[in-house]
């Protein structure tokens, strides 16, 4: 039986953001795919290169609405590794809340979405109703819903007063007690069983061959993240636990999120706990020297790079930006590969794609039709 | 193996809750304290630096001549509310208020202006 070509996309009921998939299929089963990235390219490479730091740092925020904190905090540290500024204990502490609160709500919305592609509405009805809960406490950290504009250079915008820090370990108390729930409801559930274990299958070999990263990884055996392996900010005093499966299904990459979700909640109550008073902000520059700045955070679809080049001036001379989505699109077309036409969606859900970050760079060569990634070392060996 | 789905209990004990939206427009809730919405501006504490229209990310601030002193005129259609320019000023001018329902229909009230002002 020969092929055929089944298109996806770039609009299509299945995905929440316009991007091309062109599925090669032999009856029910896809035997390759071709993606075709770039429908949402914005230029904020470029762009960023036209605005000062100060302005900057807002447009970064921008790359992605769901991981803004990762985003803000990359570039913000890339910054200080350039300019030689350590932002103050208490900032440090409170970059972890806001980065874990994050977290927080990006995975819950991801386990809600992945509940409603494969047609549980009352999970998704459910977890979308409890991260409301940490979309107000982020609200009330940093002033906004979505985009916090919390981190900046040398510190961050505001303090916690005591009343919020109360507030926060009530709310993730009762979080965690609920999420506790849904990780049963993940791990039991026949309906949810069915239409994961076993589908879109990462071997341990191939994900660490395609630089998957993030849960991704973590789902199929790779011990690898950035909070352990790089610490930043404070987790290094955080005692952090890495979360990581060994199946390498769809399964395996929902479960490492919803444990991952406890263990950002665990994060967030030891931060608040640990937290030194002090100054929050420290007095940065607007001038960023020459030089190179790079800085990796954990965001929570995987590793999110930034590599700045300063040229003594308030702009930067060149910004990289290489977001977790788009390093872990080789390893999406694997698991497609040998799969059902059904299970396409579970199989792209669980890889918590973010398209509108991944097109901010694409290296396709339209007429040759080919792409290319640039890993990490890649990245550290041409500094 | 069948049996009944675990989130039955849930979902029945739901049905007899009260629904965990609010009827927006006649019942409202408060933003909480620190909120950014519509700027507010001390207009008597503005030196006219202009220091609020360089920073701004979004190009909403622009400096207009009011009385042979220049002020800031905010235009809330471009504003991002990241609040950079009550940051970067330097004398606190700019605070934030926790007005969020912005919707108009014309453009001018969009505008936070200085006294005096005509367009």
């Amino acid at each position: 039986m020969s092929a055929i070509d089944l298109v996806i996309g770039p609009q299509h009921p299945a995905l929440h953001e316009p991007e091309r998939f062109v599925f090669k299929v032999e009856g029910e089963t896809v035997v390759d795919v071709e993606p075709r990235i770039g429908y949402v390219h914005r230029g904020i490479e470029k762009a960023l290169e036209n605005r000062d730091y100060v302005t900057g740092l807002y447009l970064a925020e921008r790359v992605c609405g769901i991981c803004n904190v990762a985003h803000s905090l990359c570039f913000v540290q890339a910054m200080e590794d350039i300019c030689g500024i350590e932002p103050p204990e208490r900032a440090k502490y409170l970059r972890v809340v806001a980065h874990e609160l994050n977290r927080i709500h990006s995975h819950l919305l991801l386990l809600g979405v992945a509940g409603e592609l494969l047609g549980f509405m009352t999970l998704f009805m459910l977890i979308w109703r409890d991260r409301e809960d940490v979309m107000d406490l982020i609200e009330r950290l940093t002033g906004n819903r979505v985009n916090s504009a919390f981190n900046v250079v040398g510190g961050v915008r505001r303090d916690l007063d005591p009343k919020l820090a109360e507030d926060l370990k009530k709310v993730l108390e009762r979080l965690k007690a609920k999420v506790k729930r849904y990780r049963e409801v993940f791990a039991e559930d026949p309906t949810i069983r069915a239409r994961t274990v076993g589908v879109g299958l990462l071997s341990r070999s191939r994900a660490i061959d395609l630089c998957a990263v993030g849960p991704t990884c973590r789902a199929s055996g790779v011990k690898a993240d950035v909070r352990e392996y790089r610490p930043y900010a404070a987790y290094e005093d955080l005692d952090f636990k890495l979360v990581w499966y060994e199946e390498g299904d769809v399964w395996a990459r929902l479960m490492a999120r919803v444990d991952e979700t406890i263990e950002a909640i665990e994060l967030v109550e030891r931060a608040l706990e640990k937290m030194p008073s002090g100054p929050v902000r420290v007095k940065a520059p607007r001038t960023i020297p020459r030089g190179e700045g790079f800085s990796v955070v954990e965001a929570p679809r995987g590793d999110l790079n930034y590599h700045v080049y300063g040229k003594g001036d308030v702009k930067p001379d060149r910004v990289k930006i290489r977001t977790p989505t788009y390093a872990n699109i080789p390893a999406v077309c694997e698991m497609f590969k040998g799969g059902y036409i059904a299970d396409i969606p579970a199989t792209l859900v669980s890889i918590d794609p973010c398209f509108a970050c991944t097109d901010r760079v694409t290296l396709v060569d339209m007429e040759k039709g080919t792409r290319r990634t640039v890993s990490v070392t890649e990245l550290l060996r041409r500094r | 193996m069948v049996g009944l789905p675990s989130m039955l209990k849930e979902v029945l004990s739901n049905v007899f809750k009260r629904p965990f939206t609010v009827k927006y427009p006649y019942q409202r809730l408060e933003p909480p304290d620190g909120f950014r919405g519509r700027h507010a501006v001390d207009w008597s504490k503005c030196i006219g630096c202009g220091v609020c229209a360089r920073d701004c990310p979004a190009f909403a601030i622009e400096l207009v001549e009011v009385e042979g002193r220049r002020y800031p005129l905010i235009d809330l259609a471009k504003c991002i509310f990241c609040y950079q320019c009550a940051d970067s000023c330097p004398r606190g001018a700019i605070t934030p208020t926790k007005v969020f329902e912005l919707a108009t229909w014309r453009k001018e009230d969009l505008l936070v202006k200085p006294e005096k002002y005509e367009a």
